[in-house]
Parts: structure tokens; sequence; C-alpha cells
């Protein structure tokens, strides 16, 4: 996975970026940073949401629903929670997306 | 030793044999009546508990929760008691398999889940002799939920006083208060999603994903903080030359500083957030200009400016672009000094962070060590002198003294002599304070 998202940040990488500056380089610290903390704040979110849809607290908790729309606002819960992990773990990799930075930073014989 | 050892082992296999004959008893006794339904959830909750040992939460400071609870609750709500007990036990023996923990121990484990969920179904089905898994009382379910508490508790705490050879009755409800919390918390949230799940046992894999999707995210939020930190290591040590610093100075301060830090009795984890703030101490020059950093070109008050924006300057970017809090909180206060005669807040005494004052107190020390411009590198012994006489006014007495027996024992282990001098040193100074 590692692999793959440095091979992938490569790939769309704007060419015209190399060499990299420091400005460059915090301003993309910052960005992983940012939406490390958005994703995570999302799954939080997500977590105590279908927490919440779960117990008998208002008239649309899972209890209160007919079986097959609990079923399926359940999947439908479980797919965004999937998502949102996999998001996660994607971006959750800053040393490889760092060493694919970097590598771009080197001179080509292009 | 040995008898001890024997004693535990004996528990242990006495407990498995427990759990098991009490398994297999209540099969014998009153056999479960078996249909889709509750097969359908025994098979989930037996998973879902497996999975909850492989995503295990991390609360408060550091602590580690397998989130089972809720889901023994559930088991117990829906399942007749052999049932219940088999998925918890079964649930635990597969978790444990996958984390690699030895049979024996994988065992007691299960064992000691099946002992405790079968005792806490026996006390909801006491309580509530109508309810099955279609027609749940919730309010026998706390009781329960007590049940499986105590009796999971008594059994790991027995083994630990078989080690130990002593148990402390006295001790136990402070020793468990935030366990019990957490334990609270689960078995609250166990009772409130059994209705849910009575409905359709299928939203048992819906009330699992949130713990199951937030331990997975505290596991990749680790190694995610950890890269982070490497890359503000690597990008601090590229940038210490061009700050005007010899290569790894900020590494030979940093085990000073942690060689003090541990003297002082920080935590490990304090201990670890103040050498990081020493290796990132010079991080946000990496994006100052160089004439900037080597102050050509600057009158005398801009420089002094820059100097005194220091502290606040490197807090903001460790804080704004790695998000370090703890580290930063170290860094905005590492220009002060103990009489309050300091820079940016004149924070005096101990209203300044243990962690900068031995920051700024190493840091001087090293500075003293290292050679300057126009001096050569002072040996420990009369650095340290120096230390001393700065005590009180510019770096707190007690860092200094942890500093001069850390010095002291690091020359005695180097067996140079330099120990005696170091010592000397060390009793000259306080004899010129007395």
């Amino acid at each position: 996975m590692t692999q793959l998202f440095a091979l992938a940040t490569l790939a769309f990488a704007g060419r015209e970026q190399r060499p990299l500056s420091p400005d460059a380089m915090t301003a993309w610290l910052r960005r992983l940073c940012r939406r490390e903390r958005r994703i995570r704040r999302l799954l939080w979110s997500w977590a105590m949401l279908t927490l919440i849809w779960l117990m008998p607290l208002s008239p649309l908790a899972a209890s209160r629903l007919p079986a097959s729309a609990a079923i399926a606002v359940g999947g439908f819960s479980l797919v965004c929670g999937a998502l949102l992990i996999t998001l996660y773990r994607v971006n959750s990799h800053p040393r490889a997306a760092y060493a694919a930075l970097r590598a771009e930073e080197r001179p080509t014989t292009r | 030793m040995s008898r001890m050892r024997r004693s535990l082992r004996t528990y242990v296999w006495a407990v498995i044999a427990i759990g098991a004959g009490g398994l297999a008893g209540s099969f014998a006794a009153a056999p479960p009546r078996l249909s889709t339904r509750s097969l359908t959830v025994t098979l989930l909750l037996t998973s879902l508990i497996a999975l909850a040992y492989a995503a295990p939460l991390t609360v408060g400071a550091k602590r580690r929760v397998i989130p089972d609870t809720a889901l023994h609750l559930l088991a117990i709500a829906l399942l007749p008691p052999p049932l219940s007990a088999a998925a918890g036990a079964g649930g635990a023996m597969l978790g444990n398999t996958y984390l690699r923990r030895p049979a024996f121990n994988a065992l007691f484990n299960a064992a000691q889940v099946a002992v405790s969920l079968r005792i806490a179904a026996a006390v909801y089905r006491a309580l509530a002799p109508s309810a099955n898994g279609d027609s749940l009382v919730l309010a026998a379910l706390l009781p329960a939920g007590l049940a499986l508490y105590l009796v999971s508790t008594l059994a790991v705490d027995g083994a630990t006083a078989i080690q130990r050879g002593r148990f402390q009755l006295r001790g136990w409800l402070s020793a468990h208060a935030a366990s019990l919390e957490t334990h609270a918390l689960l078995v609250a949230i166990g009772i409130a999603l059994a209705p849910a799940v009575a409905l359709a046992p299928w939203l048992a894999c819906v009330a699992a994903a949130p713990a199951l999707v937030l331990g997975w995210m505290q596991q990749a939020r680790l190694r995610f903080e950890t890269e982070l930190v490497e890359i503000a290591e690597e990008l601090a040590d590229t940038v210490e030359p061009r700050a005007g610093q010899r290569p790894d100075h900020s590494r030979d301060v940093a085990a000073l500083v942690d060689a003090v830090a541990r003297r002082c009795k920080m935590s490990d984890a304090d201990s670890r957030s103040l050498t990081l703030a020493v290796r990132v101490h010079h991080l946000h020059n990496v994006v100052r200009p160089d004439d900037l950093l080597a102050e050509t070109g600057l009158q005398r008050g801009e420089r002094r400016a820059l100097r005194r924006d220091h502290p606040e300057a490197v807090a903001a970017y460790a804080t704004a672009v790695f998000g370090l809090r703890r580290v930063a909180e170290t860094l905005r206060f590492h220009h002060e000094r103990f009489d309050g005669r300091g820079e940016p807040f004149g924070l005096a005494g101990k209203d300044i962070p243990l962690g900068s004052r031995i920051f700024v107190a190493c840091e001087a020390y090293a500075a003293l060590r290292a050679p300057g411009e126009h001096r050569p590198a002072l040996a420990a012994p009369r650095a340290l002198l120096i230390a001393h006489a700065g005590a009180g006014t510019l770096w707190d007495p007690d860092v200094i003294a942890a500093l001069s027996s850390v010095v002291q024992d690091e020359a005695a282990a180097a067996g140079t002599g330099a120990d005696r001098a170091v010592a000397g040193a060390r009793t000259a100074a306080q004899g010129g304070g007395a």
C-alpha cells in the first residue's frame, strides 16, 4: 500500500513543481496534516452518528424502523465507514509521500 | 519461585477446567434450541468479538481497551446462556490466536470469558425469567454487566495475586477505577444497542463497526505521527547547518536532555516529547531565507526582535505544520529565564514548564562545551561551574543539580578521572553558593 501510494503520488505530481521549495514543502505538510485531521474528525462523527442511530433515542432509530429499512441504513453506514477508513489509511503514509516528493526534487536527464 | 510458578499454572488450569466444564455442562443440562437466527447471532458475535481483539481502542493515557464488553452484553441479551458463553469464549480464543498469544494464555482468557459470561447470563435470566432473544429486559442487563466485570476481573486478579504472592483488597477499587469507568461505558453502549440488534441480527456488524474502525484509525494515526516525526527530524537535520549550528548539535543536546529529564523523574512520554522539541527547535528556519538566517545586513533591533520571536515562531510552525502541540508547549518557553527576565513572556521559577527549564539549561551547557567563535570548548568541570553560577537566575537550580549528577555519572562511566574533577567543581559551586 505504501509503495502504491508513493507511485501514485509520483504519477500525479506536476512536473513543473521541481525543485520543491521549503515553502512548498511546508505547504504540502500543512495540507497533509489538515487532511488527516479532517478525515479523522469525519470518522469520529460517523462513529458517533452510527452509535446514536443504533440507540433507541429518536423515531428514526434503528430499533424503531422496519427491519429492511434498518438493514439498508445500516449497510449504507457500513459502506461510509469502510470508505472513510480506506481514505484515512491511504492518507496516513507521509513517509512514502515525502520520499516521492524528494525523488521528484532530483534533476532528471530528460 | 518455582512453587509460585507451579501454583500459578495450577490456578490457570483450574480456570480452564471450570470454563470448559461449565460450558459443556450447560450445553448438556439445558440444550439450547438452535435456530437460524440464534446460529447467525452466535457466529456474528464470535467473529466480531475476535475482530475487537485485532483493533483495540486507545483511551486516556495510552491505555488499550478491547471493546468486547458491549458485544458480551449483546450475547447475554440475545442468546441462550450456553450459546452466549460459547460465542464469548470462541471470540476470545480466535482473537488471542490472531494476536499470536501463547495457547496457554489464550485458553485461560477464553475460559475466564466463558465463566464470566455464564455467571452474567445466569444473573440476567434470574432477574428476567421471561426474557429471550426477542423480548429484552434492559434493566436486568445492568447487574449482568456488573457481574461480568467482577468475575472477569477477579479471575485475572487471582492470577496476578498468585504471581505477586499477595492480594490487595484495600486498593482494589482505586486500582480498577479507570477500567471500571470504561467497562461501565461499554455496558451502557451494549444495553443501548441491544434493541436494534434484536430487531435484525445483522445490525450487530453495524454496532461493532464504530469501535473497530476507530481502533484501526488509531493504529494508522500512530504510524502517521511516527512518520511525521521522522520527516520533522530529517528536515531539522538539513536546516541545522544553515542556522549556523554544528551538525549533530541537536542530537547531542537531546541525549543530554533525555538523561536529565529521567533524573528529574519525567514520564517517558514527556521525556520523548521534550527530546523531540530539542531536535526540531530550529525547524521553522526551513522557510527562512539564508540572509535572514545568517542575520546579515540586519540592524541590532531587528536581530533582537528575530531572537525574541524565535520561540513563538518555532512553536507556531511545529503546531501548524506537524501538529506537535506538546512539543510546541516546550518550545514556546525555551528562552525564559528562571528569574523572570527571559523572553518572550517573562515567566519566572516553576511557572516555566519543567521541559523548557531542562531544555534551556542543557542547551546552555552544551553551548559551553562546544567551541565558540572566540573561545575553545570548555572542559566539563569549568562548564558546570558556570552552570552552577547561573543557577537561580538563568536556570532552575534543581535542573542544574540533575545536570551535574548526569555529567558526573557520564564522567565516571568514561573512567578518565574526569569525574573527580566534575565532583570537585560541583562541590566548589555548592560551597560558593552557600
